[in-house]
């Protein structure tokens, strides 16, 4: 047999004969094949004409061949069973062969040497050593449709070596359909550079005349090149597509929205970053998941659910949904579904977060609502006002008229007491919802000073000694009229948890509130009493409106609106109130901010 | 004694209000219409103006003004139903007082005011 080159211009010639006899003796050849019928046809006249001759012949093939080639021969007439016993006639499995030549899938140059050599030599010995040898093989086919093709080249090698030790003719067969992929055409062409001979499946060689393969080759290079032309622009239609695709995914999961695709089981099937990322969860919280687990309010969901089941397209659908965290994301919903065969296939929901813009018009409507109670609020205090001095005036002159009696002028007085409780509504409600001008700086010292000064008789008449620790002028930007509210409440349920007498301290200084990164500067303001404290059971209520602990006298406002100015003014307001020694001691702290520099607040 | 001037639209309110002011002592001239406070500020002395704030046709503020025009020696108190103070009355209205103070804040206030001018 030939050695085998690596060239396939030098060695490979495309036979244009199909008759593998017709090959140079000691060649090794590969067919290739469309049908069974065409790969038999030309093994039979191989055997047939070897066996004929008194040659010897060496077939390695599969089962159903093997059998295919035996029904030829007997057709022919040739004793196959004589010619195995000269010792002319080898035929081997394919696939049993093959598993004995092979280590861990790749063929072993001593097994083959012996298993393949071992026949080949006896079949030369035959006929007194005259006979010719041929020999079949497509244990190569075999490896290569266990997509073996590296073992396949170095088995067709093997043979190769072992052609140069003796001398056979060699065919092989692959069914060209094996090699339909573009990605298995380099490996087709070593395995042709192995051969000496390559024969082209029978659409080539049933063609008769030279004119005919001739124009059969043009028409093969025509369709060749069509084939690159058109593989090149499938490819750059598949890359464009592939792009368009890239493109569209990232929109969907880059996108600022929240996108998300929800199965008919109303368990989502997918979901972008933006909508994990708004809501907290990873994919695997998420995705997989019944979309109404994460809806606040099933009853919102289910109708949600109904109009897409009607195929209904859904605007700005209003909801409410869970995030990881326990809070709550507002958000609006625009959705359809994606119907196919009358069937659901999936839901298209984008979903828009407005938790920020719900807030904000919460807000302004919070503020339109406080300032239109804040006029209300003032054409009410006006309208109670005017009456009121006139009716105080009038019980005035009617306690100094001379003509009444004490139990006429007791009766003034409780009229007055009553006008003095009207008038303290009509103010604490005027304070809370008065509708301030700009903050401007106010000294709290002064106020607070003008406050006990406001006071200083219900003081003297209660005995109550006023301490002082003042640090501070305590200067702020804030609201003077609000502040000195404030200050009126605190100091007067101070005093008047005092009737027989007591401690009223009263603290100014600078103060930090909060820790680190939340610190704030300003000042505190503590009101201390040593009255009759504040039992435990009421603390939780001090601040509700109308809570009141002094019965006839107490509107129950003044906790509830000074909290509410004091959180106005961005400050807190806190108190504590506890025994010791016998006696309570109740004292509230109030804390305006600065900036720090003592000149701005909220 | 000393002569209060003492202007508001509201009858009822005015003529109480005027005697309060005389049961403290005090003479009271009481006008319900601006023009005729005017006229009357003009023609009369007084010691002290006491005005109401909120009046149809002009309010108590610029009545003020009129009168601070025509003699800024005499004392004006603003009295209204509605705080707070707008910034305007400063330099105007020497004392502002809250209508729901009640009379002997009235009084008192006056007191200091006339002691202040005297």
């Amino acid at each position: 047999m030939s050695t085998t080159n690596t060239s396939v211009s030098d060695s490979v010639s495309l036979a244009p004969a199909a008759n593998w006899c017709d090959h140079e003796h000691g060649g090794h050849t590969v067919q290739f094949y469309t049908e069974d019928q065409s790969l038999i046809d030309g093994l039979s006249r191989l055997v047939g004409t070897a066996l004929g001759a008194g040659d010897a012949a060496i077939v390695i093939a599969t089962k159903p061949h093997r059998e295919a080639l035996t029904k030829r021969l007997e057709a022919r007439g040739l004793d196959t069973l004589t010619a195995s016993m000269q010792g002319r006639y080898f035929m081997l499995d394919a696939a049993e062969t093959l598993s004995m030549l092979t280590v861990d899938g790749w063929p072993d140059a001593a097994r083959f040497n012996s298993l393949i050599g071992g026949p080949v030599t006896r079949a030369a010995e035959s006929e007194g050593g005259n006979a010719r040898v041929v020999a079949f093989g497509e244990m190569v086919a075999l490896l290569w449709a266990q997509g073996k093709a590296e073992a396949a080249i170095r088995l067709e090698q093997l043979w190769n070596d072992l052609g140069k030790t003796r001398v056979f003719s060699l065919h092989c067969a692959y069914p060209i359909a094996s090699f339909g992929h573009e990605q298995d055409t380099e490996t087709f062409l070593k395995i042709c550079a192995e051969h000496s001979g390559v024969i082209p499946s029978e659409s080539y060689t049933e063609l008769i005349s030279e004119e005919e393969r001739l124009r059969n080759i043009s028409q093969l290079q025509q369709r060749a090149l069509a084939l690159e032309s058109e593989k090149a622009q499938r490819k750059e239609v598949q890359d464009s597509l592939q792009r368009r695709e890239s493109e569209l995914a990232d929109i969907l999961e880059n996108a600022i929205e929240g996108v998300q695709q929800v199965g008919p089981d109303q368990k989502i099937l997918w979901t972008n970053k933006a909508l994990l990322n708004l809501l907290g969860y990873t994919a695997e919280e998420y995705i997989g998941h019944r979309l109404g687990d994460f809806h606040c309010h099933q009853h919102v969901f289910e109708t949600f659910w109904a109009k897409l089941m009607r195929q209904e397209e859904i605007y700005d659908y209003p909801a409410e949904l869970r995030c990881k965290d326990g809070s709550v994301k507002q958000v609006l919903i625009h959705s359809n579904g994606l119907w196919e065969d009358g069937q659901f296939v999936h839901t298209r929901c984008f979903v828009r977060d407005v938790t920020d813009q719900k807030r904000l018009e919460q807000s302004l409507r919070d503020v339109e609502k406080q300032a239109a109670m804040g006029r209300v609020a003032a054409i009410i205090a006006h309208e109670i006002n005017n009456p009121l001095e006139t009716v105080m005036n009038t019980f005035y002159l009617l306690r100094n008229h001379p003509s009444l009696d004490e139990d006429a002028r007791k009766l003034t007085r409780i009229a007055d007491e009553e006008m003095a409780r009207v008038r303290h509504i009509a103010k604490q409600t005027l304070a809370f919802y008065r509708n301030s001008e700009s903050p401007v700086p106010v000294s709290l010292l002064h106020t607070l000073e003008d406050v006990l000064a406001a006071y200083n008789r219900e003081i003297q008449s209660n005995r109550i000694t006023v301490e002082r620790r003042i640090t501070t002028d305590g200067t702020v930007v804030t609201f003077p009229v609000e502040i000195r509210q404030v200050f009126i409440n605190l100091v007067g349920n101070a005093i008047q948890a005092m009737p027989e007498g007591g401690t009223l301290r009263v603290t100014l200084r600078p103060c930090l509130q909060g820790m680190h990164r939340s610190q704030r500067s300003g000042i505190r303001i503590n009101i201390t009493d040593t009255g009759v404290g504040i039992p435990a059971a009421y603390r939780h209520k001090i601040f509700d409106p109308f809570f009141t602990t002094k019965a006839e006298k107490g509107t129950g406002l003044g906790l509830w609106v000074s909290r509410g100015i004091v959180q106005k003014l961005d400050g807190t307001i806190r108190f504590r109130s506890a025994m010791q020694r016998g006696k309570a001691t109740t004292s509230f702290a109030v804390f305006i901010p600065t900036d720090g520099t003592g000149s701005s607040v909220a | 004694m000393p002569t209060i001037l003492c202007v508001d639209d509201e009858p009822t309110a005015l003529a109480v209000r005027k005697r309060v002011l005389e049961s403290a002592g005090y003479q009271v001239a009481a006008e319900r219409s601006a023009e005729e406070a005017i006229r009357l500020f003009r023609s009369e002395v007084f010691d002290l103006v006491i005005l109401d704030y909120w009046m149809p046709n002009m309010n108590g503020l610029a009545l003020a003004r009129e009168f601070k025009r025509i003699n800024p020696a005499v004392p004006i108190v603003i009295f209204s139903a509605l705080s707070p103070l707008p910034d305007e009355t400063i330099g105007v209205a020497d004392r502002w007082i809250l209508k729901d103070e009640g009379p002997e804040y009235l009084l008192n206030a006056l007191k200091s005011l006339l002691q202040a001018h005297s």
